[in-house]
């Protein structure tokens, strides 16, 4: 029988699907069991430095690789001039891609090296694979290239082209314009992100007996073999990829594999030996997509009683050379273009730019970070116009059940924002200290606080769910050694440290009361697991996670019934996802529920400007959330104090140039990510808010954290100066340029 | 290319030897040559600490150490100490605090949580966040990070200290006296002390234009007798040119005003390698012990050349990266002011304006001095660094104030100003604009001023 931890009190509860809870501890009266924090499986090997990351691997007879990047914006190669190489030593480009010089990410645009043009400072134009690293390197700095200089766009201001033009028209904003009794008109604008995982970009290709084997540090495995398919023209079963120990990830692991994966695997092919690339960290910065800059304009129609009545918002976002993934951010950006607030007739226009600079790619939130810093810093701005607190404006706007998103889809479960507000108000003293700092600007101490509101539309937009990703897990119950049953997470949503080895582990095992040391999840290998589809989008506990509960529940039921797994014969359970009936989408007019569930959240920011030196201090810290039922604790916890740090590292110290298309930060010494010193606790509470289709009412909790932070903290400074500040990241240089 | 060079410490307590390029970072001998992979590579460049070991009990960022400064040493990575049970209680801590994610960052911060505790087995929460401030994690915001070092002090207590390396082999590259150096330097070999500038440096040319890189001649000040002294006399600091900067930081003898510039470097792990001679030779412009030398009248003691040299530091430094060291020359030690006078009427300012609050590069920084008696500044000093190709210090701005009455200095403020404005020629780069340091700077400039003349206290 199955070994069972779990009282039948419980078990009768869990069973009529009804959540139980349980203190925690005297602060935390109000959790669901699974809520419970566990130890992660993987803390002690990572502590112990035994983990292995692909830079740890090596395998007999492998080759290492290094990339010549172009050291132009945009230009025709004329000629590129190789000197004699040593022996073993080979020169790997376009031409050695049988299928097609081109990744799949999304679009198929992006070469994985350049052919008669470089359309960007940095573009690969060829690598050099051989048995030292540095001879490699050192030919790469003995080749060179004749250009012919073309005109170059570096920043959307300049940029006339543009891959998308998208429109959304909710209600009727022409009307209402003409209605308006007050128009106002206001930019906003984000600047590039890194997203600085601690462990840079690595691959390892090998091509044993004409089958290809890619192991490295990536979040997508699909991803990275359909785009090796694609361009080495092989075919399934002639392609594996591997994930490594991934040393974060934050959607720059998303896009970017798919390319070194490219850039390894034709060497490999090509040299009939194991070939190894980690980048080091300045061409890793140099070489990789960061979050994508926006321009956001909106114009607000205000009528005679000071209602909002309509927005036109014009929102440009700047993809760099290639298309790749950018419509998809641009979606993400324009649904949900005012944020959290319910604005009855909007005109949305959104564009994603063409500029000479590395394609700009996925990173946590994934746009909508640049629309709601526009959407809340423009509520800020208007409270301000009318002359009234910006928390009493916001709160008028917030969504509520039943209101219509841009898309003129449904926001079907209840959002409890009251509540919401009424915990950040006890724990930060919002108002009160708003009251005390909102007088007193720039006088010493030089105080401010600021509130922000988001939300976040799980898993992928529209029906991409049931379209395109098709997601398909597996479970395995096998016969142990004891007479226990080890049950087998097939997925190929990888752990990258967010804690998805836990926490989906956890969902198994709650389900089928089994201890957690029952439930196994392997790194995601395709030959081993079905495709559930990219380790993106916040899915991987609301999708596939739920595909898993109703997995073990099937799997529990087939073993409670007879079908116990025998030595060698394991009991397989599979299954797919199905959109529930009643969200609806038009992809072609943009129409309906763009996301069947959204997280919600309120951040407060306390900030001190230094006067003389306008140096920024954030002093407090707070955020409430609603994800729906926390996995874990602790888990979850973590990744709503790493995303607030990332959101305020965006607003305040991460600034990344483009100097005639070259980064100018180009080390962390230069771009700087938070350090211990930089924040205070970040602290963070949940309310309890089950979503229907969830797995024990869990929703999308990753990208979250990473939206409301930077607005909070640039209404925080906007208090503290007595100047709206509409641009991030808000550097001492802008505001002593600002305030002089 | 150099002859080999074999160099033999104690690594997680076995003896080992790697016949290795003086110049090879610690980091690789460990990952590449010892295959211990628990200690991480983030950034090489000294910013990250996923590289931080433990060099005779010391924090240090392995990837900023070149192997001929850890002949003799003992050597401490992750994969050794996970081997205690000092390991055990910090690494429980971490996975019951919900502090490890991704991981890669983790060994770093358990080396450094494992130096923090080791000297202060009761760190505040202000105490931890520096101790740490030198390993970055992107995962996690720090918050459960600083909860498991509190839950580990809770549980710790360090038995015995970690073993000190002995010397064994002397080799030519890891000269024991000065003359040892000079003929090292006479044959075209460079000078090595912490490595925290050379290294880093070095290491990123190798990268990306081997070419510029040049030989790989170096050897270790490291083990030369007597440079690794510091001591008070004659109203003077004298610092040997091998002594750390956490060293001058504890040494009781440091001014406030220099211990203050020099906690404001780098890390707890670069500040455990780098040395002041090393800072001073680098002469970068944004140097952050600068402004306090030029103001405690350092003077730079060099040996070699046609003969034994002390050089007053405004002449020693030339411009950005150049000084009056010839090549066959070697910075023996350095000396400067301890300024006198009793508590209340000495007052000291050092502001750094970095790119963060921990391990940032100065935009600018700014360092004055000055004495309050009987409603009298006296002895008024202030340098500025960042702002111009060296270190801005103007007597004839200082004689200005010095003499005025606290009461109505303000009178001088606009002249003393002007002069100043005159001398800040700042530059655009990567860090900050020509502006902001040009405003910023004279708003500073004004705000000490202004304090000389209100208050008697030190501001600081
Ligand atoms: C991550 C990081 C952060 C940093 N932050 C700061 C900071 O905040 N502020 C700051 O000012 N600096 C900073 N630095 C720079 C550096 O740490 C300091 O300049 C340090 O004091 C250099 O000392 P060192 O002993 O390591 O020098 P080394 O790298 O060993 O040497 C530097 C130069 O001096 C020469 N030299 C050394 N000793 C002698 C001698 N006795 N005689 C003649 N020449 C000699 C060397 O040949 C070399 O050219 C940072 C560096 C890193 C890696
Ligand atoms: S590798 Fe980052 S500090 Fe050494
Ligand atoms: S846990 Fe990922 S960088 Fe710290």
């Amino acid at each position: 029988m199955v070994h069972n931890e779990i009282s039948e009190d419980s078990r009768r509860l869990d069973r009529n699907n009804i959540f139980f809870k349980v203190p925690l501890n005297p602060e935390e009266t109000d959790v669901h069991k699974i809520s419970k924090a566990v130890v992660r499986d993987d803390a002690a090997d990572k502590s112990s430095g035994k983990a292995k990351y692909v830079s740890d691997l090596s395998f007999p007879g492998m080759l290492h690789m290094a990339i010549k990047p172009a050291d132009i914006q945009h230009a025709h190669i004329l000629n590129i001039d190789i000197p004699k190489l040593p022996e073993n030593y080979t020169v790997i480009n376009g031409e050695d891609f049988k299928g097609q010089n081109r990744a799949t990410i999304i679009a198929e645009d992006w070469p994985f090296f350049a052919e008669d043009k470089v359309l960007y400072y940095g573009q690969p134009l060829l690598a050099v694979a051989g048995p030292e690293l540095e001879i490699c390197e050192k030919l790469c700095s003995e080749i060179t290239a004749k250009y012919e200089t073309l005109p170059a766009v570096s920043v959307i201001d300049e940029a006339q082209e543009f891959f998308n033009d998208f429109h959304i028209v909710k209600g009727y904003p022409e009307k209402a314009f003409k209605k308006a009794a007050l128009i106002f008109d206001n930019s906003y604008r984000t600047g590039m992100q890194e997203q600085a995982y601690m462990e840079p970009q690595g691959m390892i290709a090998d091509f044993p007996d004409g089958s290809l084997m890619v192991r490295g540090s990536l979040q997508c495995p699909y991803y990275v073999k359909n785009s090796l398919m694609n361009a080495l023209a092989l075919d399934a079963d002639h392609v594996r990829v591997i994930q490594t120990v991934t040393g974060g990830a934050f959607g720059g692991k998303e896009d970017f594999p798919s390319i070194l994966a490219g850039q390894a695997a034709a060497a490999a092919v090509k040299t009939g030996h194991p070939v190894k690339i980690v980048l080091d960290r300045r061409l890793d910065m140099q070489l990789t997509p960061k979050r994508h800059p926006s321009v956001i304009d909106i114009r607000t129609a205000i009528d005679e009683e000071g209602h909002i009545i309509a927005m036109d918002i014009d929102c440009r976002i700047d993809a760099g050379a290639y298309q790749t993934l950018s419509e998809v951010v641009l979606e993400r950006a324009i649904f949900i273009c005012t944020g959290a607030y319910n604005i009855m007739n909007v005109h949305v226009r959104g564009r994603t730019m063409k500029t000479n600079h590395i394609p700009s790619g996925a990173f946590r939130g994934f746009g909508g970070p640049q629309a709601h810093f526009a959407a809340d810093m423009n509520m800020h701005f208007l409270a301000n116009k009318l002359g009234i607190p910006p928390l009493e404006l916001k709160k008028k706007y917030l969504y509520q059940q039943g209101d219509h998103s841009i898309t003129s889809g449904t926001f079907r479960d209840e959002i409890k924002f009251d509540e919401m507000i009424e915990k950040i108000e006890e724990a930060s003293e919002y108002s009160r200290k708003w009251e005390e700092y909102n007088s007193k600007a720039m006088s010493k101490p030089c105080r401010g606080i600021g509130i922000s509101f988001a939300a976040h539309g799980g898993a992928f937009t529209g029906s991409g769910e049931q379209d395109i990703i098709k997601s398909l897990v597996r479970l395995s119950a096998e016969r142990s050694e004891s007479e226990h049953y080890i049950v087998r997470i097939l997925v190929s949503n990888v752990e990258m440290g967010q804690g998805a080895s836990t926490t989906l582990r956890k969902i198994v095992a709650e389900t089928m009361y089994l201890p957690l040391g029952q439930i196994v999840f392997n790194r995601s290998d395709t030959d081993e697991v079905p495709d559930s589809g990219p380790t993106v989008a916040s899915r991987t506990i609301m999708i596939v996670g739920k595909l898993l509960h109703d997995a073990a529940k099937e799997l529990l039921e087939r073993i409670n019934s007879g079908h116990v797994p025998q030595n060698g014969k394991p009991v397989d359970v599979e299954k797919r996802y199905v959109h529930p009936q009643e969200f609806e989408w038009d992809e072609s007019t943009f129409t309906g529920d763009a996301y069947p569930a959204y997280s919600w959240s309120t951040n407060v920011i306390e900030v001190e400007v230094d006067p003389l030196t306008y140096e920024t201090k954030v002093i407090g810290s707070w955020a409430v959330y609603d994800v729906g039922t926390l996995i874990d604790l602790n888990i979850v916890k973590g990744q709503m104090q790493g995303g607030t740090a990332q959101s305020l590292g965006s607003a305040s110290l991460e600034k990344m140039e483009m100097i005639n298309g070259r980064p100018a930060q180009l080390s962390f010494t230069d771009y700087t990510i938070p350090t211990t010193l930089d924040f205070p606790d970040l602290q963070c509470q949940f309310i309890d808010n089950p979503y229907r289709y969830g797995p024990f009412g869990a929703k999308s909790a990753g990208e979250l954290p990473n939206i409301g932070p930077a607005a909070a903290f640039t209404a925080a400074i906007s208090q503290a100066t007595g100047t709206i500040i509409t641009e991030i990241p808000v550097t001492p240089e802008k505001l002593d340029a600002e305030l002089r | 290319m150099n002859s080999p060079f074999t160099v033999n410490f104690e690594l997680d307590g076995r003896s080992v030897s790697f016949e290795t390029r003086p110049d090879r970072r610690l980091l690789d001998l460990i990952r590449e040559d010892a295959r211990i992979t628990g200690v991480r590579e983030g950034r090489g460049e000294g910013e990250c600490g996923a590289c931080c070991v433990l060099i005779n009990g010391k924090l240090i960022n392995s990837c900023c150490v070149p192997a001929v400064n850890v002949h003799g040493c003992s050597v401490t990575t992750i994969e050794g100490f996970a081997e205690t049970e000092e390991f055990t209680l910090i690494s429980d801590a971490y996975a019951e605090a919900g502090a490890v994610q991704c991981g890669f960052c983790t060994p770093g911060f358990i080396m450094a949580t494992a130096a923090l505790l080791k000297e202060n087995p009761t760190p505040t929460d202000e105490e931890i966040r520096t101790g740490l401030s030198g390993v970055l994690c992107r995962c996690t915001g720090y918050t459960m990070i600083i909860e498991a070092v509190m839950l580990a002090t809770k549980k710790l207590r360090f038995g015995q200290q970690p073993s000190v390396g002995t010397v064994i082999n002397r080799d030519t590259l890891i000269p024991q006296t000065i003359e040892g150096a000079i003929k090292l330097l006479r044959d075209g070999y460079r000078p090595v002390a912490g490595g925290t500038d050379l290294i880093v440096r070095r290491h990123a040319l190798l990268k990306s234009n081997p070419k510029l890189a040049g030989p790989d001649k170096l050897f270790s000040c490291r083990q030369i007798t007597g440079t690794d002294k510091i001591y008070s006399g004659n109203g003077r600091l004298i610092v040997g040119c091998t002594v750390s900067l956490t060293d001058i930081i504890v040494f009781p003898g440091c001014p406030p005003l220099l211990r203050e510039a020099l906690s404001s470097i780098a890390t707890p792990g670069i500040r455990n390698a780098a040395t002041l001679a090393g800072n001073i030779c680098n002469a970068s412009p944004a140097a952050d012990s600068l402004p306090a030398l030029y103001l405690l009248n350092a003077k730079i003691r060099t040996s070699g050349g046609s003969g034994a040299r002390e050089i007053p530091i405004e002449d020693f430094i030339t411009g950005p990266g150049r000084t009056l060291l010839k090549p066959d020359e070697l910075v023996t030690s350095i000396s400067c002011e301890i300024p006198t006078g009793s508590a209340d009427n000495h007052c000291w300012i050092f502001k750094k304006v970095g790119t963060r609050a921990a391990n940032a590069l100065s935009k600018l920084n700014i360092a004055a001095m000055w004495q309050n008696e009987a409603n009298t500044v006296s002895n008024f000093r202030l340098a500025i660094g960042a702002c111009a190709p060296t270190v801005i210090r103007s007597i004839e701005a200082e004689q200005l104030i010095i003499g005025s009455k606290t009461t109505d200095i303000e009178k001088y403020l606009p002249e003393c100003l002007a002069v100043y404005s005159k001398l800040i020629r700042p530059i655009n780069d990567q860090r900050s604009t020509a502006a902001y340091r040009k405003n910023t700077a004279l708003k500073l400039i004004d705000y000490i001023i202004k304090t000389a003349g209100n208050n008697k206290d030190n501001p600081s």
